[in-house]
């Protein structure tokens, strides 16, 4: 499967494309395929051996985690040109978090196993790829720092004013 | 009266002396947060205000307590304000009932720049009870739809109970000639939306930035966040616009209460060109 084959050029067009020689995007066409996924479907699961990432081209994905009392619990939706899943980047590494689908997907999954290999082999690539991972893992770090502020808790004078109309 | 941006209106009797006025309807938008729409006791018009600018409503015997109106320019009878309950002028607000006086001062503030966005893309990001004081704007932009370009509201809520205005949001979901997308921080089994922050959307939209007229408002973390955003984006400083929040308490400049640096906040703004607060935004000591 050559580049001409998989990645069409509304895929390329996506910033994650952004970068590459084509010998690069050759090797990367060579490790990913598309897939498709119906709603609820369970793309990855917390704990499962992590081999693969996705670049989602469509739909929406939840990444989640499961949380004793409350079920599953979404940290992040995921769309169009967003990447799922990084843990493929270290050695023996299993998913952090679930992800599934709410609305029918779409996506390229690459073989993480294999492009670690090329990447020995064509440093070049391996280093535009782990930038772009930073990248990805920067953003991430970010917004989810503003996750955790809290930005629009209530200030602990306040509480529900209906108690007080009941009065 | 339209205030073009960075000029508050002048001062007048209605900013000096406080008007009556009856609650018509109270609406509980959410856990902590109800709309209020007031008609003037006498009858007649009421205040006339521009979109971002704000009033001062008083909550017997607590006091009075600046409140942005969040209801459009074009209803001539009615103030329509959302108000969060969080202090005591504001809790005692929240248990006023249909039929209720109630004391209205204003309008006061600089506005949103409305006038200056005609012929560009309006971007709107609001985060929490940001949402109330944009509403005016997105009401305006929408009566005169031509004059404007795209039209996108970037919408960020606690939780997905916490979201204001949910049977309007639908509407303008629904709606071909405006882009309306909510976040929330935290979601329940019941949201299927987005989760994440506000700055989070802003990456994925599409923008022209140099035709982007923004208009921010949210918590100051929020605004400064989202502006490093549309910076990153490319929107040059000059086409941001955020709501700057301080204890107002006179309205025209004179108590010093919500001074900023050089600014008193009621009489500059509260809406701001970014490079006029550059200096004293996100300041820690301010």
């Amino acid at each position: 499967m050559n580049s001409d084959q998989t990645l069409t050029p509304q895929m390329l067009a996506l910033p994650f494309f952004a970068g590459y020689g084509r010998e690069d995007l050759q090797i990367l066409s060579k490790h990913c395929r598309p897939v498709n996924w119906p709603t609820e479907f369970e793309v990855i699961r917390e704990g499962q051996v992590a081999t693969e990432f996705f670049l989602i081209l469509d739909g929406r994905i939840q990444v989640q985690t499961s949380v004793p009392g409350r079920g599953d619990v979404t940290l992040q939706t995921l769309v169009r040109g967003d990447i799922l899943g990084w843990s493929w980047l270290t050695p023996n590494a299993s998913y952090s978090f679930s992800a599934r689908t709410i609305l029918p997907a779409s996506a390229l999954s690459f073989d993480g196993t294999a492009l670690l290999r090329e990447c020995e082999q064509h440093p070049r690539l391996g280093y535009l790829l782990m930038r772009r991972f930073a990248l990805v893992m920067s953003d991430r770090l970010r917004h989810t720092r503003l996750q955790v502020l809290d930005l629009y808790a209530p200030p602990r004078t306040s509480g529900s004013f209906q108690a007080l109309r009941k009065r | 009266m339209i205030a073009l941006a960075g000029t508050a209106p002048d001062a007048t009797d209605s900013a000096l002396v406080p008007s009556p006025y009856v609650v018509k309807r109270f609406v509980c938008e959410t856990d902590d947060t109800f709309t209020l729409t007031l008609a003037p006791s006498a009858g007649g018009d009421a205040l006339r205000f521009a979109p971002g600018q704000f009033n001062m409503l008083y909550g017997f015997p607590a006091g009075d307590v600046p409140i942005s109106v969040s209801g459009p320019t074009w209803r001539k009878d009615v103030l329509i304000h959302t108000i969060r309950a969080v202090g005591p002028v504001t809790k005692t607000l929240a248990q006023l009932q249909r039929g209720d006086s109630v004391l209205v001062r204003g309008p006061f503030g600089v506005p949103w720049p409305i006038a200056n966005a005609e012929g560009q893309d309006v971007l709107l990001v609001a985060g929490g009870i940001g949402l109330a004081p944009l509403r005016p704007v997105l009401y305006h932009v929408l009566k005169h739809r031509r004059r404007y370009r795209s039209l996108t509201v970037l919408y960020g809520a606690r939780t997905p109970s916490d979201i204001l205005f949910r049977q309007e949001i639908a509407k303008w979901q629904a709606r071909s000639d405006l882009r309306f997308e909510v976040t929330v921080d935290r979601s329940d089994a019941s949201w299927h939306g987005h989760v994440g922050v506000v700055t989070q959307l802003l990456d994925r939209i599409e923008l022209s930035p140099l035709q982007t007229c923004a208009m921010v408002c949210g918590p100051e973390v929020m605004m400064h966040f989202t502006r490093l955003a549309l910076s990153k984006r490319g929107v040059p400083s000059s086409q941001m616009y955020l709501s700057m929040e301080r204890n107002m308490k006179c309205g025209v400049g004179s108590c010093g209460h919500c001074q900023l640096g050089p600014f008193f906040i009621c009489k500059d703004g509260p809406v701001f060109e970014y490079p006029r607060i550059a200096s004293v935004f996100s300041v820690k000591e301010l």
